[in-house]
């Protein structure tokens, strides 16, 4: 019998209505597993026990008919979505005393649905960082195997929903921190067309580039939870649309260049799939987009140090070396350079849907292009060599970022030291339903989202 | 590193540390003078860079990017919530 924390989020929702499960039940297995798993994982800074516990009791007195599409679902976020009376971390011990006054637009809808947010999870300080690393809460390990990094800023969230903690969590991406640790942890993450989502009640990291989203174990449950976050019906109705007749997009350049020799066979298994699916694969050729990501960093880095400059000026200790070094960079870039790079989104966007998206409706690519890296290998150990980590982390999702185009992660199989490979589908703006019903076709035919990692065995 | 060497990176990190504090007010230890000393350096090239295949961007306004964003073609127009 399957275990009730195994369950997709859409599952577990139809046990919990129909009175199969209770929300006390399920909330207390969750609880349960969190102390018995996270000792190896570290992928949880704090849990609200008492207020998880009472929600609990509330919603199972709830009659069936007002139990929402969440109802008893235990969620976990990001410790930078803020809850009004409750402490926002943002991943740094020094801001343990940040209790806040606001509650993010995003936990109140979800709470309205029913779910109950019990734990704030571990998080790259202040959001800064791709690889899971944070030096006061500690490295959040790949639940898939421990030395391995889990990937970030979002770490956490990935790894709690991976681990089986929670259904799913709200994460945010700005140059990649939903969909890397989505991709390094196995599960599957969106990141919205820019502006989609409220950002209201959450930390900003860089107002033009930051994009919340969902990550959950599968496309289906993320569609729910975009519903849910947007107040619409959409997401998870075009799950079940009739097959759409659309040209998928394999890039011959840069998203296929110096690829790992796993990341390669298994991005081939995943054109495969699509192909066995009856959908058409076009040879699409894709401009170098190295440039994007770099001027991203001439973006979000003034942008992140105008957003902490008075902790700069008033006590800099109270950021970590490796975040300040990021914050110091942004204090770096010419005015007219932020400008300029600026207004090269619109012109970049352009050539983009001119180009690429016009030959095809949407690209397909590996998430990553290296195979996850042990801990121990991007560690920041200087600046040449903490640079070019990151670039091969980063490659394919920073892009995005600076094009403010949506993209979907989802597994696509495991590399020969245990841990997930993924895949990356880029749409147009707004193409979220198209991208999360060709992940749900997906998923549902190569079942990769379905392996499970084994917690203190790796 | 020869000694001319030398006294350019220490010049570089005196600069960077001048315009931290004159500038923005930050008494920077010797590590982030040189990140913002690298990063000056970096960032002043990528820009150039990238718009050297652009013939001009005298046209192009920032708030372009959103109204490309929400145009017809990339637009997701979904049906009102029942």
């Amino acid at each position: 019998m399957i275990h009730p924390l195994d369950l997709d989020l859409r599952a577990i929702v139809r046990l919990l209505h129909a009175g199969k499960i209770s929300a006390t039940e399920l909330i207390h297995e969750a609880l349960a597993t969190v102390a018995r798993d996270d000792t190896f994982i570290n992928a949880v800074i704090d849990i609200s026990r008492d207020r998880a516990l009472e929600e609990a009791a509330l919603l199972d007195r709830l009659p069936s008919e007002m139990r929402g599409p969440l109802h008893g679902v235990p969620l976990a976020h990001k410790d930078m979505f803020y809850r009004n009376g409750e402490v926002s971390s943002l991943g740094s011990k020094q801001m343990m005393a940040n209790v806040k006054t606001q509650t993010s637009s995003l936990l109140r809808r979800l709470d309205e649905a029913g779910a109950i947010s019990f734990a704030r999870l571990n998080m790259a300080q202040f959001a800064m960082g791709p690889t899971g690393d944070n030096p006061d809460f500690g490295r959040c390990r790949n639940p898939f195997a421990h030395d391995r990094i889990s990937g970030g800023s979002s770490s956490g969230s990935a790894a709690a929903v991976a681990a089986r903690y929670a259904f799913a969590a709200l994460g945010s991406d700005t140059g990649g921190s939903i969909r890397l640790p989505a991709a390094l942890c196995g599960v599957v993450g969106l990141k919205p067309t820019q502006n989609l989502m409220p950002t209201d009640g959450m930390m900003g990291l860089s107002e033009s580039l930051d994009a919340p989203g969902p990550i959950a174990r599968a496309s289906g449950d993320v569609a729910r939870i975009m519903d849910i976050l947007l107040g619409r019906n959409v997401y998870e109705a075009a799950l079940d649309a009739p097959r759409p007749v659309v040209r998928i997009g394999v890039p011959s350049s840069y998203y296929c260049d110096d690829l790992d020799g796993e990341v390669a066979t298994s991005y081939q298994a995943a054109i495969e799939s699509f192909i066995a699916l009856g959908f058409e694969i076009v040879e699409v050729d894709v401009p170098d987009h190295t440039h994007f990501a770099d001027l991203a960093d001439v973006i979000w880095k003034p942008e992140a140090a105008a957003l902490h400059l008075h902790t700069l000026q008033s006590a800099p200790h109270k950021i970590a070396e490796q975040a300040r070094a990021r914050l110091t960079q942004g204090l770096a870039t010419s005015a007219v350079d932020y400008i300029r790079a600026r207004q090269l989104r619109s012109a970049m966007l352009a050539e983009m849907l001119d180009g690429p998206l016009r030959s095809c409706d949407v690209l397909l690519t590996p998430a990553i292009r290296i195979a996850p890296p042990l801990a121990v290998d991007v560690a920041a150990t200087g600046a040449e060599a903490m640079r070019r980590n990151l670039e091969g982390i980063t490659a394919f999702t920073r892009p995005l970022n600076f094009l403010g185009l949506p993209g979907l992660v989802t597994p696509a199989g495991l590399a020969s030291s245990g841990t997930p490979l993924s895949i990356q589908i880029i749409g147009r703006p707004f193409a979220e339903p198209l991208l999360l019903q060709l992940g749900y076709l997906f998923e549902q035919h190569c079942k990769h989202n379905r392996i499970r990692p084994k917690i203190g065995m790796a | 590193m020869s000694e001319a060497a030398d006294r350019e990176a220490a010049a570089s990190l005196h600069a960077a540390r001048r315009t931290l504090k004159t500038v923005f007010g930050i008494d920077a230890e010797d590590g982030d003078a040189v990140w913002f000393a690298r990063e000056q350096k970096r960032t002043s090239l990528i820009v150039p860079r990238a718009l050297a295949n652009q013939t001009s961007l005298f046209d192009v306004r920032m708030s372009d990017f959103d109204a490309l964003l929400h145009s017809p073609e990339g637009r997701y127009d979904p049906p009102a919530r029942s």
